[in-house]
């Protein structure tokens, strides 16, 4: 039998000792299993992040401060469990609307209703005359197919020499608060679930998700495949129209693979699949209309169409019911549903001359709204002696404009859907930015950054996005600060 | 298809790695400008065998617990004997200054140890007792793990005294 | 809608394929060579969180979201 020399009990472990030793008394069980208990508390590299993070537009429009406070800890090696708290606060101005700068080269209101009457130089467009002469030869409806031809020409991008006027809404100053809290059990060496959830609050917007996740890893940890599904249930308000009490939940699919290629270089590919359904309009956003009739538009004999009731209208007409804001001017409408599609590639290379690694992605965004979209990311990270982590970045984002997105319309549309959200519309972002990270002892970093960010229509890939050169043009600079804790 | 060419990878490399049962071979490492001794000198002893690097966190993890359990029984005929893997040694002598150890660490950049031992994963570890035998190899480190090792070196030196 | 599906899964097939040949023994880096990818710039995202801030940025003035957040690599450590 081994002789075994009891546990070295230096004085730091004084209280530990002192159990030990008063549990270790004739008859009491178990006393270098207390010891171990203790010595094995199963908290474990818990940890404290606080990120700051200001936004704001030139022009004085929209400014926001974000702050993000995060705590996390390992139990027992194996939990993770990270809960965070968001405020956001935000104000300034935003689009509301926007409409043409001046009247007298379109069609008056009247006008949309009898087309083929005021717009005789419509008629006259070659688009037209073509659609009719086809329409003919074909034995075809000529009035409907002239209509057609007619209102997918106004229906066309605004020209450039159509000047557009943007009308700002102030935004009141407005406190959205969040809590998240997100749990992933490693369940061995190689499989790894996640479950998250959280909810956001702000006067005229509710928001709670869950997310369920796993994560396998294999080929000796060279090879990563994880996916996931999330579900979100929102709650749409307005402070300004009472009325508005909507809808709206999305479903995420997820799917990722990510493979060390190499001593120094990874790759990854995410894809995901959201289905968004509900009400996705934005309920402060307004467009403006030429032509469009609301049903009590043609009760009134101005038209005499034997209309009595609004009731009536609606049958005898396809009405949309659009809610008015103005004269010509309507809350937004966008479909019901939305289905996204994102493809996103990803490449890390270590270059051990510098040290310093270069991440290299790419996105591809495309939805049923027709929207398409491109975004590039570079980023180059770069250590000092010292503690010392530097990133410059550049991001180049480029999206093509909603199928039922004008900066105002000339006419209606089949459909019903109309938005004039610039968000919705075509243009392109660059982004340069620098974010700079220091280690002020093994347990503190420090972090602070800034980037910049000019957001045009012509920046647009292939050019063609709004080209009116003022409209929906911005920039913006974002600048963050942030401490994290491991203790 | 990954699933069966992963299959084909560890079932092609098992064939070479050292596993239970297998005597605990020597390799060309240095410690501290002298040769490893080679695995023989470490006869009549129960050795943990410990391959580590500073870049790895549940070896850092390992090394505290491993020290006081080597402490413990090192006058019991148990030695941990720690191989570092990392590509600059100098990493590995910074990181030992500030947290040092009591147990021999020996310093193997060119990575010609792991390969004798294929190793599948960080940290791994052999157990191997007095005659030189491995006895039991210990991938990963965890919560709890000092427990499992200190039982089955106990049972060893146990075992080789009876 | 099926057209995109339907691309989306070829795309899906072929690098099971070329991740199936990479890993079918060619590529090798074994488990202690993982020190570069172990440094905290090589992760997939070294700075997550600031990550998340930017994207609710950009989500509220883009109309893309989604595409990042994937796991792996790392020094593969057990």
């Amino acid at each position: 039998m081994a002789v075994i020399k009891p546990p070295n009990k230096s004085t730091k472990h004084g209280l530990k000792a002192l159990t030990a030793a008063a549990l270790s008394l004739p008859g009491v069980c178990c006393a270098e299993g207390l010891g171990d208990l203790l010595e094995d508390f199963p908290i474990h590299s818990p940890a404290a992040d606080y990120q700051y993070l200001h936004y704001e537009e030139g022009g004085k429009r929209m400014k926001a401060d974000v702050h993000h406070g995060a705590l996390s800890t390992s139990l027992y090696d194996r939990l993770k469990v990270t809960a965070s708290y968001d405020v956001d606060i935000y104000s300034g101005a935003t689009p509301e609307f926007s409409r043409p700068d001046t009247v007298t080269d379109v069609v008056t209101r009247a006008s949309a209703v009898a087309f083929a009457v005021s717009a005789g130089a419509l008629l006259d467009n070659p688009s037209v005359v073509a659609a009719r002469q086809q329409a003919f030869a074909n034995g075809g409806d000529g009035l409907k197919a002239e209509t057609d031809a007619v209102r997918a020409l106004l229906q066309r991008p605004i020209p450039s020499s159509f000047k557009t006027n943007e009308v700002l809404a102030d935004h009141p100053e407005e406190t959205r608060k969040s809590v998240n809290l997100s749990f992933e059990y490693e369940l061995d060496d190689n499989l790894t679930y996640t479950l998250s959830g959280g909810h956001s609050s702000e006067p005229d917007y509710k928001s709670s998700y869950v997310y369920i996740g796993a994560n396998y890893e294999l080929n000796q940890k060279l090879t990563n495949i994880s996916g996931g599904f999330g579900y979100t249930l929102d709650r749409v308000k307005s402070v300004s129209r009472p009325d508005v009490s909507e809808k709206k939940d999305d479903q995420i699919y997820r799917l990722g693979l990510t493979q060390i290629l190499g001593k120094n270089t990874l790759a990854s590919i995410g894809t995901s699949y959201t289905r968004r359904s509900g009400f996705l309009s934005n309920p402060y956003k307004i467009v403006y209309i030429r032509g469009l009739l609301e049903a009590e538009d043609y009760i009134d004999g101005f038209f005499d169409v034997g209309i009595a009731t609004p009731e009536q209208a609606r049958e005898e007409f396809e009405i949309q019911d659009l809610w008015m804001a103005g004269v010509d001017l309507f809350f937004e409408r966008r479909p019901k549903a939305r289905n996204e599609w994102v493809f996103a590639p990803k490449l890390v290379q270590y270059v051990p001359k510098l040290d310093g690694s270069l991440h290299l992605g790419y996105r591809y965004y495309s939805d049923s709204w027709e929207i398409d979209s491109h975004t590039i990311d570079i980023k180059w990270y770069q250590p000092f002696s010292g503690g010392w982590l530097f990133s410059p970045r550049f991001r180049y984002y480029s999206q093509s404009k909603a199928e039922f997105f004008r900066p105002f319309f000339l006419t209606p549309r089949a459909d019903g859907n109309y938005s004039s959200d610039f968000r919705l519309s075509g243009y392109g972002t660059i982004s340069a930015g620098l974010q700079i990270e220091k280690k002020i002892v093994d347990q503190v970093s420090l972090n602070v950054g800034a980037e910049w960010t000019t957001h045009k229509g012509g920046l647009k890939l292939g050019g063609n996005g709004m080209n009116n050169s003022s409209y929906a043009d911005i920039d913006y600079f974002t600048v963050t600060a942030g401490v994290n804790i491991k203790f | 298809m990954i699933i069966f060419s992963t299959y084909f990878c560890l079932i092609s490399q098992s064939v070479v790695a050292a596993e239970t049962g297998d005597i605990a071979q020597g390799c060309d490492a240095v410690q501290q400008k002298t040769k490893m001794k080679g695995m023989e000198a470490y006869r009549g002893k129960v050795v943990y065998l410990d391959f580590w690097a500073t870049w790895c966190p549940p070896c850092r993890k390992s090394m505290p617990a491993l020290n006081k359990l080597r402490n413990e029984l090192v006058s019991s005929g148990f030695e941990v004997v720690a191989i570092n893997l990392d590509e600059k040694q100098e990493d590995a002598e910074q990181y030992l200054k500030k947290y040092p150890v009591d147990y021999p660490v020996i310093f193997d950049s060119t990575a010609s140890c792991p390969k004798v031992y294929e190793l599948k994963g960080m940290p791994t570890s052999y157990l191997i007792d007095q005659q030189g035998v491995i006895q039991d190899v210990h991938i990963g480190y965890r919560h709890g793990d000092i427990k499992k090792i200190r039982n089955k070196v106990q049972a060893l030196l146990e075992g080789g005294h009876d | 809608m099926i057209n995109r599906l339907i691309n989306q899964l070829i795309l899906w097939i072929s690098f099971g394929i070329v991740i199936a040949m990479l890993n079918g023994c060619g590529l090798e880096v074994a488990a202690w060579e993982r020190g570069n990818l172990a440094k905290p710039h090589m992760a997939l995202d070294p700075e997550p969180t600031i990550s998340v801030l930017r994207e609710h940025v950009q989500v509220s003035k883009e109309s893309t979201s989604g595409g990042s957040s994937n796991n792996g690599g790392g020094c593969g450590c057990n």
